[in-house]
């Protein structure tokens, strides 16, 4: 009995030290970059370094010597802040509107369509995006531009509107469709039309889940990275206009620091320094807005005013339909011009030759480190995040002050902008493994970035185990070690995967992690996780940049879509995999049963509202 | 009523502020493309474009709301998608999808770069770490590639790619009498990128059998990259490529060689009119005082 329980401990003790893990990677994060951007700040000053209006690096400047650049980050951090605001008009409208008519005016085959549209969007890589800027908006819009030339903010809000709409649209229908219906039916009884109704009961009650919603937004906005270098013009300028060219602050990172200096190195870190200022911000103002919950219904109903007339509700039907439909159009496009342009291109020597020198163009190297990169990353992160994961929703009560810290930190941890783990893994993984890009160094710094993927889709698919299943093992004299590992952990067998099959499809889509770690030129077959490569989407940043490989590129492009289109289409199988499981259960909790309707892929994204 | 007014208010706003957009292009600016600090290029370009009072446009800056660009390559895709663009790239790396302009009316020819006529040029350097390389401390494979950099074989490849030779110094290179293997790591210029992939792949070829197994990775981010990399090469084993010359405080540290000459092409779209610009022309497009191409033929 003694041994059993010592056993029992060992094992909690090892889940717990798991969760911790989450705690000293977001602390590892915050330290090691503020550690290296000190220097550069003292050596600038914070307030010229935050204030000074301009960015002109001497990459000959070094500590302990006056310094000849200036290193003013004020007009990038203007840039940044009025790209996500713009983003945000674009994309966060849009991702109401539609999410308005998902959660209330579609049904059906319908609905199931437009949710996968937006699972899609989701999952299209940033790179996908700046080449999709590139070479169709560009041109585009490039008529309407003052000096022929459209990178700017117009351009930029439009891509990355359409980046953060996924995560505005799915969020926000979640958040809609959890108003009670009573709410909707009180307001039809009442004599509302049904658009009076959508938008006058039952949008002011999902009020904080959309606001969350936005949040998300706004976060994913500020910490974009590669779409935003493609199409921002990248003047350290202040913007001023639509066509105006101007840098954000992770354009800055990606731009300099393979040219950086000494001082502007650390003023690099110190730019990626204000980023997690920003992402922990936003972190705290979403902790703020989802605790407010319990109070909000009572506040507005004292305020009782509604905000839109009947037409205006009517309009706004119309306007999400649109929405709904401009979404698709988009995704449409996106596909079709990229197989379009790219199945053309394929040849056998791009997509199976050997890479070289001068003579050939080939991305299996690419496929090769990217399958490298997800093996190991996955051999990593899958095993922690499952344990912390376990720890979380099978030992931790939630009242526990640790536990608020460790989902704090998750939260952080997916806040974190791609660029600055980019930085992190640059001056930890790659200094430790002995200085020079590789493989290894890449994917230990994905793996980092993938815990808070796995750990919150893990927890929905084992908060989703019936209890009753739990009850059952123990009674029948089970330890709760072993509960979990036959009764819990294989029943949510089908999120686990679902768990993996997202994390493989974030390591496809990031590219801004690996330009500092494994390399950013395209080469020969990696030897071994030591040496460097590049991933299939840092080969597109490589070659969309090359004139003379424009076909390549949309070859290239093309894979990497189709690798994304399977990755969907896998997890929504997984996700329904699950949900069969469980549809029998008849003691499943209501909370339970909602989970169950959705896919688990927008689970996972729900689960920042926890 | 009151609030659909307002909306219609808004609409009319809108399209008003479109309307305006539209019609105010007339002959528009020129969009103006460089490179980020820090690049090698943007260095030797910035010193050699100069005002007509001696002023390099170094010490004048760069104007506020020039394209910056981190790579050659998404240098030429800007201009060539861009009717009123202009741009500076390395000479080697130009395609046909932009147009090159002669500056003071001389064509940037590998000719006019050797004679000295065309003025924006600048070495190609090839860097070791100067402590491991006087005391012999490179590896093997580094210093059998670097020796195969110096040959007559390297200087063919360099005049085909459309480069200028550098004739001094040059010797035959002969395979190596054994196997060798080991890593080499280059980085640094992005300009000498494509140079540099031809040369790796005829060092494939003329090396044979017995350089098979050394492995070559490249990491082209810039010069400033390549130089920090030099300088802090433990292993013996790291090339840095730049595209300006070697300043004299990095001497210390650094030996090096110039592998070619390149001619900076001054590039514009193919619909371009343009045919010649002045040095002096240029320093005033890339401060920001001349804005219109129509600007420069006029003059």
């Amino acid at each position: 009995m003694k041994e059993k329980s010592v056993k029992e401990a060992c094992g909690k003790v090892f889940f717990a030290v798991c969760a911790v893990l989450c705690i000293v990677a977001a602390a590892a994060i915050f330290l090691f970059i503020v550690i290296k951007s000190v220097p550069a700040l003292q050596a600038t000053g914070l307030g010229k370094f935050l204030l000074g209006q301009t960015w002109a690096p001497d990459a000959n400047d070094v500590y302990g010597q006056p310094i000849s650049g200036s290193y003013g980050i004020l007009p990038m951090l203007t840039g940044t802040l009025t790209a996500t605001v713009c983003a945000l008009l674009v994309g966060g409208t849009l991702g109401f509107f539609t999410a308005v008519f998902l959660a209330y005016y579609c049904k059906g085959k319908i609905k199931t369509v437009f949710s996968s549209v937006i699972n899609l969007l989701a999952g299209v890589p940033s790179v996908i995006f700046g080449f999709f800027g590139i070479k169709v908006l560009m041109p585009l819009f490039n008529v309407f531009s003052p000096n022929g030339n459209s990178s700017g903010l117009l351009l930029t809000s439009v891509i990355l509107g359409m980046m953060i709409f996924p995560t505005v649209a799915s969020l926000s229908k979640t958040a809609l469709e959890a108003v009670p219906a009573a709410y909707y039916e009180g307001a039809l009884a009442l004599g509302a039309t049904r658009d009076q109704a959508v938008f006058r009961t039952v949008v002011p009650a999902a009020r904080s889940g959309v606001t969350a919603a936005m949040i998300l937004g706004v976060g994913r906005a500020l910490g974009e990275t590669m779409a935003v270098v493609m199409v921002a013009g990248n003047s350290p300028q202040y913007p001023h206009g639509l066509f105006s060219s101007f840098r954000t602050l992770t354009a800055n990172i990606v731009l300099e620091m393979g040219y950086a200096g000494e001082v502007q190195m650390g003023a690099l870190f110190a730019t990626g320094g204000v980023l997690l200022a920003f992402v922990a911000f936003t972190v705290i103002l979403l902790s703020l807005v989802t605790s407010d919950k319990k109070n909000k219904g009572q506040r507005r109903k004292k305020r009782g005013e509604f905000l839109f007339g009947r037409r205006l509700c009517s309009a706004g039907k119309v306007f999400g339909v649109a929405s709904a439909l401009f979404a698709l159009a988009f995704l449409c496009a996106l596909i079709v011009y990229l197989l379009v342009m790219g199945l053309p291109h394929f040849s056998v020597g791009l997509l199976f030759g050997d890479y070289q020198y001068g003579q050939q163009v080939s991305i299996w190297p690419s496929v090769a480190a990217t399958l490298m990169t997800v093996g190991i990353s996955l051999v990593i992160a899958l095993p922690l995040g499952i344990c912390a994961a376990v720890f979380l929703s099978e030992y931790a009560g939630s009242k526990n002050p640790l536990v608020r810290i460790i989902r704090s930190a998750i939260d952080i941890l997916s806040g974190v902008p791609s660029i600055v783990y980019g930085l992190f893994g640059a001056i930890t993984f790659v200094k430790l493994l002995g200085g020079s890009y590789s493989i290894a160094a890449g994917s230990l710094t994905v793996s980092v970035m993938l815990l808070p993927t796995v750990i919150r889709a893990t927890e929905e698919s084992l908060r989703a185990v019936p209890m009753a299943l739990r009850e059952g093992a123990l009674a029948l004299g089970a330890g709760k070690l072993r509960t979990i590992f036959t009764v819990v952990l294989p029943s949510a067998l089908p999120g686990i995967v679902a768990a993996a099959i997202l994390s493989v499809g974030r390591v496809m889509s990031e590219s801004a992690p690996f330009m500092f770690t494994m390399g950013s030129s395209l080469q020969p077959m990696p030897e071994g996780a030591m040496s460097g490569g590049t991933t299939l989407a840092v080969a597109l940043y490589y070659l969309s940049g090359e004139n003379l490989y424009t076909d390549e590129a949309f070859a290239c492009a093309c894979v990497l879509m189709l690798i994304v289109l399977a990755l969907n289409v896998a997890a929504e199988a997984a996700g329904r995999a699950l949900q069969k499981k469980f549809q029998g259960e008849k003691n499943a909790s209501r909370r339970n049963k909602r989970a169950q309707s959705k896919s688990l892929l927008r689970r996972f994204s729900r689960a920042q509202e926890h | 009523m009151k609030r659909s007014k307002k909306v219609i208010f808004i609409v009319v706003v809108l399209v008003l502020a479109l309307t305006a957009i539209l019609t105010a292009c007339g002959e528009k600016n020129i969009a103006v493309i460089a490179r980020t600090a820090g690049s090698g290029t943007r260095d030797a370009f910035e010193s050699i474009v100069k005002a007509e009072d001696g002023t390099s446009l170094k010490e004048a800056g760069l104007m506020k709301g020039a394209l910056e660009q981190d790579k050659t390559s998404t240098v030429i895709s800007l201009v060539s998608s861009t009717p009123t663009g202009i741009g500076y790239v390395s000479l080697g790396s130009v395609d046909e999808s932009v147009k090159v302009l002669q500056v003071e009316g001389v064509e940037a020819t590998a000719e006019n770069v050797l004679n000295g006529t065309y003025k924006m040029q600048r070495p190609f350097e090839i860097m070791t770490n100067r402590a491991l390389t006087e005391a012999e401390r490179l590896t093997p494979a580094t210093q059998d590639f670097v020796k195969f950099l110096k040959s007559v074989q390297a200087q063919e490849i360099v005049a085909e790619e459309g480069y200028v030779k550098q004739e001094e110094g040059a010797t035959e290179y002969a395979a190596p009498a054994q196997a060798l293997s080991g890593s080499i790591a280059i980085s640094g210029s992005t300009s000498v990128d494509p140079l540099m992939d031809k040369l790796i792949g005829a060092y494939k070829r003329i090396g044979g059998e017995n350089v098979a197994d050394v492995e070559i990775s490249k990491n082209c981010q810039g010069t400033s990259h390549g130089i920090s990399a030099v300088k802090a090469d433990a292993a013996g084993n790291v090339i840095g490529l730049g595209s300006s010359a070697v300043k004299e405080a990095d001497e210390a540290q650094i030996s090096h060689f110039a592998i070619a000459l390149d001619a900076i092409a001054v590039i514009v779209h193919p619909d371009n009119e343009l045919q010649n610009v002045g040095i002096a022309q240029l320093f005033g497009i890339y401060t920001g005082a001349i804005t219109k191409f129509s600007a420069l033929s006029a003059a």
